[in-house]
């Protein structure tokens, strides 16, 4: 039993090392590897056997070089038979029905696949083909109105390898056939004279610092990572105009309620805002902003409200109260009445409590 | 929006009319259960003294500048509300909130643009508020009040440093109806009373009509609205 077994290990390690099958990826065409949608490359391969074995051979699209584990090639040559001692061929890749998931690198493998001593086995080799296509033409080009610029929004392209949006505006239509994004040599936006490069990186773009009640002339072009630049949009017009807000439709000026008109330059009142302004106010961003405001509009809501005295009245009902609770915080008010205050407050309502509970 | 109000105004009158009808049989003696003579007095009820609740709500606005810029959709609001019981059920009432909305800006023409303007709304109110309660466990309780309002806005146009602020006074009435919820799950209710101080929860839904535009001002925002709003509401 124990000799049949030896014999038998024998036979196999013998066999699994004349068993040595090769496969080499001698060239491609073209050489770079890099094909465009409607053309083919062909692989060029050859598989050697140290002991004239044979089997098959299959070329695949993806996967990791287990034979299925990707798409077989869709041309007739992409499997087969090999034997001898050295079998040579090639296969087709055809852009359009092997590499479908845009641009982009594909690995082609070609395997071998044969037996040794009743069981399967495979080699391969790999190559890389790259897919890489002109930018398609840019889809939903629409340019859009504001107030001194305009909004240009487009579809995002399918094409993976986008890496630069070029944008051409102009005053002047261009509507000749062969026309390109130089024929647009607009001037004077902020982002720069026409034509205009931006990486790509958002299916939006603001042009700014145009001349409202001027009309514009756009078109858009991709750029992709191997630099091919693609077909041009179809030519867009907006002209850029005087836009209203809220704000500026009501004639809204914005701003504070002035104190000073309310009691006076050394009122105890104004002083605690004035206070409140100078301790707290200025030293964050967004009261500060108010602050601004507030001198920019003070005058003219400073003359309304003289001219009303129910406003005044309301005013000065809402701000009273207001510099009473503030003064001790700023400064303008000694916190003692406060303190004081509060005790006895406290000190009357607890005694109301414990009279209500008897 | 009359009819509204009128259902609104009968169905307080007859909450009200119920729940004072109940108060007033509460704790007298029936032909079938006649009082004990010396029976131990309940325990006194502690009535709650302030309120908390918050809410979420929408602006219909009725300005028509407000319309065309940022269409006449409701408004979100969120907010929070806060009492405290000066007399009985007469409350000090105040609220704070927040609204933002977005819209297009409009050529002189009217038309729209493609510029995107974005306005901020902090309302602020401050009023009285009562509650037709007359009952610790009354079901329904409406209330109505009215408030002095103080609404802060930012209005900023959109990738821009162009931008508006201010303030805007007004004022407010309400009413509404709020539902004790206590019955639901009266465990709740007992958890909720000794661990939070809470006395009763309450849903309620409330409709307020707002004037703010500086008291009739023609020139600039006019924030004046429907509302409707609904939330949760503690007594302790």
């Amino acid at each position: 039993m124990k000799r049949l077994i030896l014999a038998a290990l024998i036979t196999l390690v013998a066999g699994l090392a004349f068993a040595d099958v090769t496969v080499e990826i001698t060239s491609t065409d073209p050489s770079d590897g890099t094909i465009s949608n409607g053309e083919s490359a062909k692989i060029n391969w050859k598989i050697d056997t140290t002991a004239s074995e044979s089997g098959t051979y299959q070329v695949e699209v993806g996967g990791d070089g287990t034979p299925g584990s990707g798409e077989i090639a869709s041309s007739d040559d992409a499997t087969g038979d090999f034997s001898g001692s050295e079998t040579t061929g090639s296969t087709t890749i055809v852009a359009k029905d092997d590499l479908t998931d845009g641009d982009g690198d594909y690995t082609i493998y070609v395997i071998a696949i044969f037996d040794v001593q009743g069981e399967q086995n495979s080699v391969f080799a790999s190559t890389t083909i790259k897919l890489d296509n002109p930018p398609q033409k840019p889809e939903g080009f629409s340019v859009g109105s504001g107030e001194g610029r305009l909004f240009l929004n487009w579809n995002a392209p399918e094409d993976r390898d986008i890496k630069k949006v070029h944008i051409g505006y102009d005053t002047k239509s261009h509507t000749n056939a062969d026309v390109t994004i130089d024929d647009y040599k607009g001037t004077g936006a902020k982002n720069g004279n026409s034509p205009i490069e931006i990486e790509y990186k958002e299916n939006t773009y603001i042009l700014k610092g145009l001349k409202n009640g001027t009309k514009y002339y756009l078109r858009i072009v991709f750029e992709d990572e191997g630099d091919k630049v693609g077909e041009i949009s179809n030519e867009r017009s907006q002209m850029p105009q005087e836009v209203s807000g809220l704000a500026d439709l009501t004639g809204e000026k914005g701003g504070c309620f002035i104190a000073t008109t309310l009691f006076g330059e050394d009122h105890f009142v104004t002083k605690t805002l004035r206070a409140l302004r100078d301790k707290f106010l200025i030293k964050f961003d967004i009261t500060r902003a108010l602050v601004k405001l507030y001198y920019r509009y003070g005058p003219a809501l400073a003359s309304y409200i003289s001219s009303k005295p129910a406003l005044k009245v309301v005013f000065k009902a809402l701000f009273i109260p207001l510099a009473i609770v503030i003064a001790p915080m700023v400064g303008t008010a000694s916190a003692w009445p406060y303190i004081i205050s509060a005790a006895m407050i406290g000190s009357i309502a607890f005694a109301l409590v414990v009279w209500r509970r008897r | 929006m009359k009819k509204f109000l009128l259902a609104l105004a009968l169905l307080i009158v007859f909450t009200a009319i119920s729940a004072w009808a109940q108060e007033g049989t509460e704790g007298q003696p029936t032909e079938q259960q006649p009082a004990p003579s010396a029976e131990p007095q309940e325990p006194k009820i502690v009535k709650p003294h302030a309120t908390f609740g918050f809410f979420a709500g929408a602006h219909v606005m009725q300005d028509s500048h407000w319309e065309k810029i940022y269409s006449n959709a409701p408004v979100l609001y969120l907010g929070l509300t806060i009492g405290l019981k000066l007399i009985a059920d007469l409350e000090l009432w105040g609220e704070a909130g927040y609204s933002v909305d977005e819209g297009s800006g409009i050529t002189p023409q009217g038309q729209s643009t493609s510029e995107k303007y974005r306005i901020h709304l902090v309302p602020a109110s401050l009023g009285l508020l009562y509650r037709l309660k007359f009952s610790e466990n009354q079901f329904l309780v409406p209330f109505l009040g009215g408030a002095a309002n103080l609404y802060y806005f930012y209005e900023g146009r959109l990738e821009s440093s162009e931008k508006t602020d201010g303030g805007k006074l007004g004022y407010s009435g309400f009413a509404g109806l709020q539902l004790l919820l206590d019955n639901a799950d009266p465990r709740a209710a007992a958890s909720m009373k000794t661990d939070f101080g809470i006395d009763n929860t309450y849903l309620f839904y409330e409709f307020r009509y707002s004037v703010v535009n500086d008291w009739g001002k023609k020139e600039g925002m006019d924030f004046s609205s429907l509302m409707h709003i609904g939330g949760l509401l503690f007594e302790f």
